[in-house]
C-alpha cells in the first residue's frame, strides 16, 4: 500500500467510504480526491470493518463515509462496530432527513450526518470541519475538576469518580466547551457553530444526540443528570 | 395524501359522534323519552287507582246513607201517619241518627235539624225535582262556601193525604280526605316513578351510546396518527356490525398507507442514488472545466444547472408527497423571528436587501423548522428573480398581538388579481397577459411547498398588490409566547 504525500509533504487525509452504490462511491471518491484526500471504498460493512483492521497496521483511517442503507451488516451497526474500536469522526448518508434515521444514526455514534443527495462541496466542508477539529489540540493546559468529574483537557483524559471514560472527539469537545464556561447557557446554535462549523441552520439535533450519549458516559444518574442540564429554551449548560 | 384524508375523516367522525351536539342530543333524547314514558304511565295508573278507588269510596257512602235514609223513611212514614209535628218528626230522626242532617218537607213547610249548618236552600235543585217527581234520587254537591263534600238522598214518603218529601245529608269529608291522601301518595308515586325513568335513561343511554364513544375515540387516536388502535369488539354487542366494519376500514387505510409510504420511501432512495451519482460526477467535471473547449464548457453549466434542478424538483416532489403523507416531521425550534427571517435572507440572497422590523416584533419568537423556513424564503426570493427582478424589500410587522406578518415585496410586474389564488397550486406557474413571466427554470412546485411548508408552521400565505407596483407576497405566523411558569425541562 503506497502512502499518498500531498504538496507539503505531509499524508493526505485518508476516507473510507461505505456506499453500497458503486456508482456513488465512484463518484464521490472522484470527488473527495479533488479535494485532496486520499480515498478507499467498501461495498459492505464486512468489507469495510476488515479494510478498516488493515488501516489499523499500516496507514490508519482519518475519518469514515457510511450509507445507512447497506445491504448485510447495516450502517447504523457497521458505525456502531467502527465506534466500539476507534474515536475516528464517522458521517452518515442518509437518504431522508427524517427524525429517526438521523438520531438512530448519531446514536449509533456518528458524528455527523449529510443527506442524499448531496453537493460534494458541502460534504468536503464537513469533512473539513471534522477533521480539522480532530487536529487542534487543546491550548489550555489547566485540568478541571466538577465533583466526581475530572477533566484533563491537554491530555484529553475525562475521569468519574476516578475511572477513565472513553469519550470520542465530538464528545470530548463538546464537555470541553461546556465546562471551559462552567453555568454558562451555551444555545445549540453556539455549540453547533463551534464544534461542528455549522451556521445558524445547522440541526439541533447533532447537539441534543451528543448531549443524551455524553450523559450516559459522564453523569452518574443519566435519567436525573447533576453537570450537564438542559436549560429549556434556550440550550445547555454545565452545573459545577 | 391518504393519511391526511384518513386523519380528517376521523376528526369528522369523531367530531359527528362525540361532537358535543349529537352525542349530548342523543343521551338528552334518550333520557327525555324514558322520563316522558315513566311520567305518562304514572298518570295513568294513577288515574285508573285514583277513581276506582273514589267510586268504590263514595258507593260505600252511598249504600250506608241510602241505608239509613230508607229506614229513616220509615219512622218518618210511621211518625206521619200518627199526626206529628215536622219539628218533632225531625227531632225524633236526630235523636236516632247522629251523622246525618234531616229535612222534610209537608205541606205546612219545611222542618230540619240544622246540623252542620245546612238549610234546605243548600239542597241541591235537581235533587229536588227529581224528588218532587216522585222518583227517590241522591246527589253528591260541594257546598262552594266551605268545599266540603256531601251526599243527598231525597224521597217521597207515600201514604200520606198531602205529599211530603224526606232529604237527608250525609257530610262526605272522611271520605274527601281519604281520597286527598290518595291523591297525594299518588302525585308522590308519579313523581318518584319520572325520577327513576329518567335516571333509567340516563344509564341507558350511557350503556347505548358507550360504543359510540368508543368509535369517537378509536377515531380520535386514528386521527391523533396512532393507526394501529382498533375497537375493541365484545361479541354480544348490538354494534358489533358497526365496530367491525369501522376495524375493517382503519385496516384497509392503514394498509394503504403503509403501501403509500413504503412506495414514497422506495422512490425516493431510488431516485436520490442516481442524483447523488449524477451532482458529484458533474461537480467533478466542472472542477476540470478550465481544460475544456468553450463548447464543452458550455454544454458542462446547462448539465450542471439542468442536474442541480431536478434534484431540487425531486426534493420538492418528494417534500410534497411526505406532507401530503402527513409524514413531514418538523423540527420545531424557539427563535427569534427576526434573526431567522435575517439569517434566511443571508443564505438566500447576495443582494443586500432593506429588512425593516417594526420595534414591536423584535423580541418576537416563534416556533419554526429553521431550514424549512429558509426553503420558504429562498422560494419567495427565486420566485421575484425568476419573475419580477428580484425583491425590493422585506417588512417584518406585528399583525395583532399574536400574529406576525412577513411581507416580501417586488416592483415586478405584479400579479393579475384572477392568478393570485392560482400560482400557489402545484406545477402553475403565473402567466401575465403578456405572456410567460421570466425565464423560467424554477422547479413549478416552488409556491405550492411555500404554501405546504407554512400550513406545517400554522400560518398562511397570500399575495396581494404591492404600492405602488409589483407584487408583495405576505407570510402570517403565529407567535410563539414562551410559558414562563413551565419549569426547566431536564431530560
Amino acid at each position: 500500500m503506497s502512502w499518498e504525500l500531498d504538496d507539503d509533504g505531509l499524508m493526505s487525509p485518508k476516507i473510507l467510504i461505505i456506499e453500497d452504490d458503486e456508482r456513488i462511491r465512484t463518484s464521490m471518491a472522484l470527488a473527495l480526491e479533488d479535494e485532496g484526500y486520499e480515498v478507499v471504498g467498501a461495498a459492505d460493512g464486512e468489507h469495510a470493518l476488515e479494510i478498516f483492521g488493515l488501516g489499523l497496521v499500516t496507514h490508519p483511517f482519518d475519518l469514515a463515509i457510511i450509507d445507512i442503507m447497506l445491504p448485510g451488516i447495516n450502517g447504523f451497526e457497521c458505525c456502531h462496530e467502527l465506534r466500539r474500536q476507534s474515536d475516528l469522526p464517522i458521517i452518515m448518508v442518509t437518504a431522508r432527513t427524517d427524525t429517526h434515521d438521523v438520531v438512530a444514526g448519531l446514536e449509533a455514534g456518528a458524528d455527523d450526518y449529510v443527506t442524499k443527495p448531496f453537493e460534494p462541496k458541502e460534504l468536503a466542508a464537513r469533512i473539513r470541519a471534522l477533521l480539522r477539529r480532530a487536529h487542534t489540540t487543546s491550548s489550555t493546559t489547566s485540568n478541571l475538576s466538577f465533583g466526581e468529574l475530572e477533566i484533563q483537557l491537554e491530555a484529553g483524559v475525562v475521569r468519574l469518580a476516578g475511572n477513565e471514560l472513553h469519550l470520542t472527539r465530538t464528545e470530548f469537545l463538546l464537555l470541553c466547551e461546556l465546562a471551559t464556561n462552567p453555568n454558562k447557557v451555551l444555545s445549540r446554535e453556539q455549540l453547533l457553530e463551534r464544534i461542528w462549523s455549522y451556521d445558524y441552520f445547522g440541526d439541533g439535533r447533532l447537539v441534543d444526540v451528543h448531549i443524551r450519549r455524553l450523559r450516559t458516559k459522564v453523569e452518574l444518574d443519566p435519567g436525573n443528570p447533576r453537570h450537564i442540564i438542559t436549560v429549556r429554551g434556550l440550550g445547555y449548560k454545565l452545573a459545577p | 395524501m391518504i393519511a391526511r384524508h384518513v386523519c380528517s375523516a376521523a376528526v369528522r367522525l369523531r367530531t359527528a359522534l362525540v361532537g358535543h351536539h349529537l352525542h349530548n342530543r342523543l343521551s338528552a333524547r334518550i333520557t327525555f323519552l324514558f322520563g316522558l314514558s315513566a311520567l305518562l304511565l304514572g298518570l295513568v295508573v294513577s288515574a285508573i287507582t285514583y277513581y276506582a278507588t273514589r267510586s268504590s269510596i263514595v258507593g260505600q257512602y252511598s249504600t250506608a246513607a241510602q241505608t239509613t235514609a230508607l229506614d229513616n223513611a220509615a219512622i218518618i212514614h210511621a211518625d206521619l201517619a200518627a199526626k206529628l209535628p215536622g219539628a218533632q218528626i225531625v227531632d225524633n230522626i236526630d235523636s236516632t241518627t247522629s251523622d246525618s242532617s234531616s229535612f222534610l218537607w209537608t205541606a205546612r213547610g219545611w222542618s230540619f235539624s240544622g246540623r252542620f249548618n245546612l238549610n234546605p236552600q243548600d239542597l241541591p235543585a235537581g235533587l229536588q225535582r227529581y224528588v218532587t217527581g216522585g222518583t227517590t234520587a241522591e246527589q253528591i254537591f260541594t257546598i262552594p262556601e266551605t268545599g266540603l263534600d256531601y251526599i243527598a238522598i231525597g224521597q217521597e214518603i207515600t201514604g200520606t193525604s198531602t205529599p211530603s218529601y224526606y232529604y237527608e245529608i250525609f257530610p262526605m269529608s272522611q271520605a274527601q280526605s281519604e281520597l286527598q291522601s290518595l291523591l297525594s301518595a299518588l302525585l308522590g308515586a308519579v313523581l318518584l316513578t319520572t325520577l327513576i325513568g329518567l335516571l333509567l335513561g340516563r344509564w341507558a343511554s350511557r350503556r347505548t351510546l358507550r360504543p359510540l364513544h368508543e368509535v369517537s375515540e378509536v377515531a380520535r387516536q386514528i386521527s391523533e396518527g396512532k393507526l394501529d388502535a382498533r375497537i375493541e369488539t365484545p361479541s354480544a354487542s348490538d354494534l358489533a356490525l358497526l365496530s367491525s366494519s369501522f376495524n375493517h376500514m382503519v385496516d384497509l387505510l392503514q394498509e394503504r398507507l403503509v403501501r403509500e409510504e413504503r412506495f414514497t420511501s422506495d422512490v425516493s432512495h431510488e431516485l436520490r442514488s442516481p442524483l447523488t451519482t449524477l451532482g458529484t460526477s458533474i461537480s467533478v467535471l466542472e472542477s476540470d472545466a478550465d481544460e475544456m473547449t468553450p463548447r464543452s464548457r458550455q454544454a458542462i453549466v446547462l448539465l450542471s444547472q439542468e442536474i442541480r434542478r431536478f434534484q431540487r424538483m425531486v426534493g420538492d416532489l418528494l417534500e410534497i408527497s411526505r406532507i401530503d403523507a402527513g409524514s413531514a416531521d418538523l423540527q420545531l425550534e424557539e427563535v427569534y423571528l427576526y434573526e431567522l427571517v435575517r439569517r434566511c435572507l443571508d443564505r438566500t440572497t447576495s443582494l443586500t436587501v432593506p429588512l425593516e422590523v417594526e420595534t414591536e416584533v423584535q423580541d418576537w419568537l416563534v416556533l419554526a423548522d429553521k431550514r424549512r423556513f429558509e426553503r420558504i424564503i429562498a422560494n419567495l426570493v427565486e420566485n421575484a428573480q425568476r419573475y419580477a427582478n428580484g425583491i425590493t424589500r422585506i417588512r417584518v410587522t406585528a399583525h395583532s398581538e399574536t400574529l406576525a406578518w412577513i411581507a416580501i415585496e417586488d416592483l415586478g410586474p405584479g400579479i393579475a388579481e384572477a392568478d393570485r389564488r392560482h400560482i400557489f397550486e402545484r406545477f402553475a406557474r403565473a402567466a401575465t397577459t403578456a405572456g410567460q413571466r421570466g425565464t423560467g427554470g424554477g422547479t413549478g412546485l416552488g409556491l405550492a411547498l411555500v404554501t405546504e411548508h407554512i400550513g406545517l408552521h400554522g400560518g398562511s400565505i397570500w399575495v396581494e398588490e404591492n404600492e405602488p407596483l409589483g407584487a408583495r407576497f405576505v407570510i402570517e405566523i403565529p407567535r410563539h409566547l414562551r410559558d414562563i411558569d413551565d419549569p426547566e425541562d431536564e431530560q
